[in-house]
């Protein structure tokens, strides 16, 4: 199943800035049932934000994430049938956005601003956001039906009787027909397309080797020289400008979290910056397609992207607990990988070899990415309640109910629930 | 100042730094002795809540007893004797100038109390701050807190006569809330719900003889399950990260006794006022222990109430884990510290969701269990607790040990960064509705649940799910302060 990841970035008309404040701050107040842009209205929106950012080296840009189940095709044309008046709110603040305009004319300026990810991660890879709720729906009705038989002093037994009761009782439930067959998260031609386009990647960087390999060591060595005497920044992040990121956060069990940071000049700094974004995608395509990012099991989607014709990188992330619980995990776990893509952004700690230290030195690095986070003006979550190990235990639940289990296997789906 | 200097090992680097375990000197004399013990020999605690009312006055007392702050380098006995910690909001009252107050982590600036940390926190319903007794914004701003210790209570009272009488002369300082009186209910450090508590703490490595709680630990603590650098506790020190604790710096031409140090990562010009000093978050937190025994015998699992609450709080009340010690309070684990969940990872023996796992959860992870035990690392506090209240009596002899009257722990504890550490504990374990992959239960014994909470009991077939839990534990007042080391001291008596 195909889902896709991106933003709409486009310049704000610096007069109407205020006035795309109060339209976004409308959104905010109800992101799912507002009446400017009712983003519950969709079944196939999983999340979507909205951050305003200028500053000294960027013009005001107002970022429209969306993560969708389909294409590109498929959504924009649902989101400016469904929601025209919307979206000519939100973008008539905008340069160049045909007010009054066609539908199709919206349509093509809409994905004329579209920025796909330079590399991205899905947690709950394969599975629609419909597919998602019918899930939780079926984990709280079995969970329900456990208490109540619990409650009548039933549900004894082997681990077999019970788990035929719990079928029994799922089988008698009209709302629950869909769960008698379960789609695979991902089909095989998939898993081999991702497998081979990596293959390809391998096979290149092994038959051009007699010459990469060189380039390479000259390229590092220029990083090198370069990381040594970057400028790093210093002391703690603003106070106010951490407020404004707070605000917003832990207010559900989720949260977002976006970032634009200048690149480093230098045609060098931005050719690193592309390949290392590009083949971190593919790995990630093949090794975390499970949805545990290195062993980071909270990231719903997340994406890096260049903007503002690759002079800043956007990141943007919808996750499960707090902002310092998510840079802890980042600092422990991802730390190489985070290294080699912002050690090429302005200010960034100092780094050892391209990938090495950075983000290693965790007080440094929180506070870099606390002093380049934004303001977060808007954000929608289709399932604010759900976090990624419930999302994979339900489809777990889901995919184990009528699945032929042996043994152990039984009480092992039994302690899901 | 610091005379007493003890060389240490750095910390055996399993952490993932990039340097290698360099030779740190901690200098103990210039460290508050809060920092190495609980002055568990001293049976009597207070803990007094100042106000600056003339600051010449005030500054004049801190320099008449900053020599009788006592140190980590003292030996411990049974005098009495005091430590402090001052606020963010006491330190602009000595006249801590402006330029120096900004480089305090963004906590100790706000205080305990903002919109977004009450969130995090769980201070809301009846933990909100506006029904505290103290450290909420519309009570007296709390400047200084004195920490008295004695061998008992006379000994105490009269210590607090004595310091009362100094502080408060030039109208100095005053007590502007109730004071605190710790006590510790028994030798092995029982809380009011009657389990051991206090059992498992961060060791410094390096430091000299491991730090220990109010009681004696059952065994020396392993290790593996204690190491911290001690950054993660002391400021100037290599923290978990590899690199010195970076801590609030003054002008270096305010430091006109030259009290201050330079460390290497300093701005040009500015002096390390953090050096050997600490973050100390102080909360009030009531227990009720008469609601408590209520549940677990009248619940929806009365069948077995001591199970039931050594399920809730991951140990039995002698302190033997659940892990190692599932079916009853085997004596031989009384205590022990030397456990980790992997070889429990259903959580069959100690639910997921229990107190102690929760709050330290070690290696509790299914398929990175070694690096869990790592990033566990980052997140440990030093408790410096003890209980107050007299403890619940059936039948009571004076209203005071009723079930009406207020009891509980004041909770104290250490940590260099208060996001990383403290608030993450809170929020991201003990108050995390989907901790560990749970379904919507927060903490079962410090928990606020306004509307009854549930547990998971996980047993074969399948789990039990215990609901209608009240909330056991209410706060009632609470503030970060900065317990500055010796050498510190003396710089703020001198501004």
């Amino acid at each position: 199943m195909t889902q896709t990841i991106f933003t709409i970035v486009a310049e704000i008309e610096p007069e109407r800035l205020d006035v795309l404040r109060d339209v976004v701050a409308e959104i905010a107040a109800d992101p799912a049932s507002n009446s400017v842009l009712a983003l519950g209205d969709f079944q196939t929106l999983h999340f979507a934000s909205v951050v305003i950012f200028g500053s000294p080296h960027l013009p005001d840009t107002l970022i429209f994430e969306n993560n969708v189940d389909g294409t590109l095709d498929d959504w924009l044309p649902i989101l400016v049938a469904r929601r025209r008046a919307g979206i000519d709110d939100l973008f008539a603040n905008c340069v160049g956005y045909p007010v009054g305009g066609t539908v199709r004319a919206v349509e093509a300026w809409l994905g004329a601003h579209v920025v796909r990810p330079g590399a991205y991660h899905v947690g709950a890879t394969g599975r629609s956001l419909v597919r998602i709720r019918q899930e939780a729906e079926l984990r709280n009705a079995i969970e329900g039906f456990i208490a109540s038989e619990q409650e009548a002093g039933g549900l004894g037994g082997s681990p077999e009787s019970v788990r035929s009761a719990i079928q029994g009782f799922v089988r008698s439930d009209p709302r629950f027909s869909w769960a008698v067959n379960t789609p695979p998260r991902q089909t095989w031609s998939e898993r081999a397309g991702h497998l081979a386009r990596l293959a390809v990647l391998a096979a290149g960087v092994l038959v051009t080797s007699p010459v990469l390999i060189p380039l390479l060591v000259v390229w590092v060595g220029v990083l090198r020289w370069k990381e040594a005497t970057d400028r790093v920044q210093k002391g703690q992040p603003d106070i106010e400008w951490v407020n404004a990121q707070l605000a917003a956060e832990d207010r559900h069990p989720q949260n977002h979290l976006a970032s634009v940071v200048a690149v480093k000049p230098g045609v060098v700094r931005l050719t690193t910056l592309n390949i290392v974004l590009w083949v971190l995608n593919r790995l990630a395509r093949v090794l975390y397609a499970r949805g545990d990012l290195g062993g980071i099991p909270s990231i719903h989607f997340a994406h890096w992207a260049l903007i503002d014709r690759g002079r800043h990188l956007l990141f943007v992330s919808n996750f499960d607990g707090s902002w310092e619980s998510y840079l802890g995990d980042f600092i422990d776990k991802a730390k190489a990988g985070l290294t080699a893509v912002w050690g090429n952004t302005v200010e960034f700690p100092r780094t050892w070899f391209v990938a090495f230290a950075g983000a290693a030195d965790g007080p440094r690095f929180r506070a870099w990415a606390r002093a380049n986070g934004c303001p977060t003006a808007a954000w929608y979550s289709a399932y604010p309640n759900l976090t990624m190990p419930i999302i994979d235990n339900n489809s777990a639940i889901r995919e184990g109910l009528y699945a032929s289990l042996r043994g152990e296997e039984v009480q092992a789906w039994l302690r899901r629930l | 100042m610091a005379t007493t200097t003890v060389s240490g090992m750095g910390a055996t680097d399993d952490s993932g730094t990039d340097d290698p375990g360099d030779s740190a000197t901690l200098e103990i004399a210039d460290m508050q002795g809060l920092v190495a013990r609980a002055y568990g020999s001293r049976r009597a605690a207070r803990y007094l809540l100042l106000g600056v009312t003339e600051p010449t006055a005030a500054r004049r007392w801190l320099g008449s007893v900053v020599d009788d702050v006592a140190t980590a380098a003292d030996r411990p006995d049974n005098a009495p004797c005091l430590n402090l910690a001052l606020s963010w909001t006491g330190m602009r009252a000595l006249g801590l100038p402006p330029d120096a107050l900004a480089t305090f982590p963004r906590p100790i600036q706000e205080g305990m109390v903002t919109a977004h940390r009450s969130r995090i926190l769980g201070d809301d319903g009846a933990n909100k701050p506006g029904s505290w007794r103290w450290g909420s914004p519309t009570k007296p701003e709390i400047h200084l807190v004195v920490m008295l210790y004695a061998a008992d209570g006379p000994a105490l009272d009269a210590e607090h006569a004595r310091r009362r009488a100094a502080f408060t002369a030039d109208n100095a300082l005053k007590e502007v809330s109730a004071p605190i009186d710790g006590i510790i209910l028994d030798d092995r450090g029982t809380e009011h719900f009657g389990f051991a508590d206090g059992l498992s703490q961060p060791a410094m490595s390096g430091w000299p003889r491991t730090t220990r709680s109010v009681h004696p630990a059952a065994e020396p603590p392993p290790p593996k399950w204690t190491e911290v650098n001690p950054g993660e506790v002391v400021l100037g020190y290599k923290d978990n990260f590899g690199k010195p604790t970076e801590g609030p710096t003054v002008a270096a031409a305010s430091d006109r006794g030259g009290h201050l140090g330079h460390p290497t990562w300093a701005p040009r010009g500015r002096r390390h006022l953090g050096q050997g000093g600490t973050y100390v978050v102080f909360r009030q937190l009531a227990q009720d222990v008469a609601g408590f025994g209520r549940f677990v015998q009248s619940g929806s699992a009365a069948d077995d109430p001591e199970l039931l609450a050594a399920k809730l709080v991951g140990r039995w009340p002698n302190g033997a884990p659940l892990v190692l010690a599932p079916q009853h309070p085997d004596p031989a684990f009384a205590g022990t510290n030397d456990f980790g969940y992997h070889i429990d990872q259903e959580g069959l023996s100690c639910p997921l969701g229990a107190h102690i796992r929760r709050s330290n959860p070690r290696d509790s992870s299914v398929e990175h269990p070694e690096r869990a035990r790592k990033s566990n690392r980052n997140h440990r506090i030093l408790r410096r607790g003890r209980s107050y209240g007299r403890p619940l009596v059936e039948p009571p002899s004076t209203p005071e040990e009723g079930p009406e009257a207020e009891r509980g722990l004041v909770f104290i504890c250490l940590n260099a960064d208060i996001e990383r550490q403290f608030e993450f504990v809170q929020h991201t374990w003990l108050g995390n509705p989907y901790f560990s992959g749970l379904y919507g239960e927060v903490d079962p014994i410090v928990g606020n649940r306004p509307d009854g909470g549930s547990f998971t009991w996980p047993t074969n077939p399948v789990r039990r799910q215990i609901t209608g839990i009240p909330t056991f534990v209410t706060v009632k007042g609470g503030g970060y302060f900065f317990l500055p080391g010796i050498a510190a001291l003396h710089y703020l008596a001198a501004l």
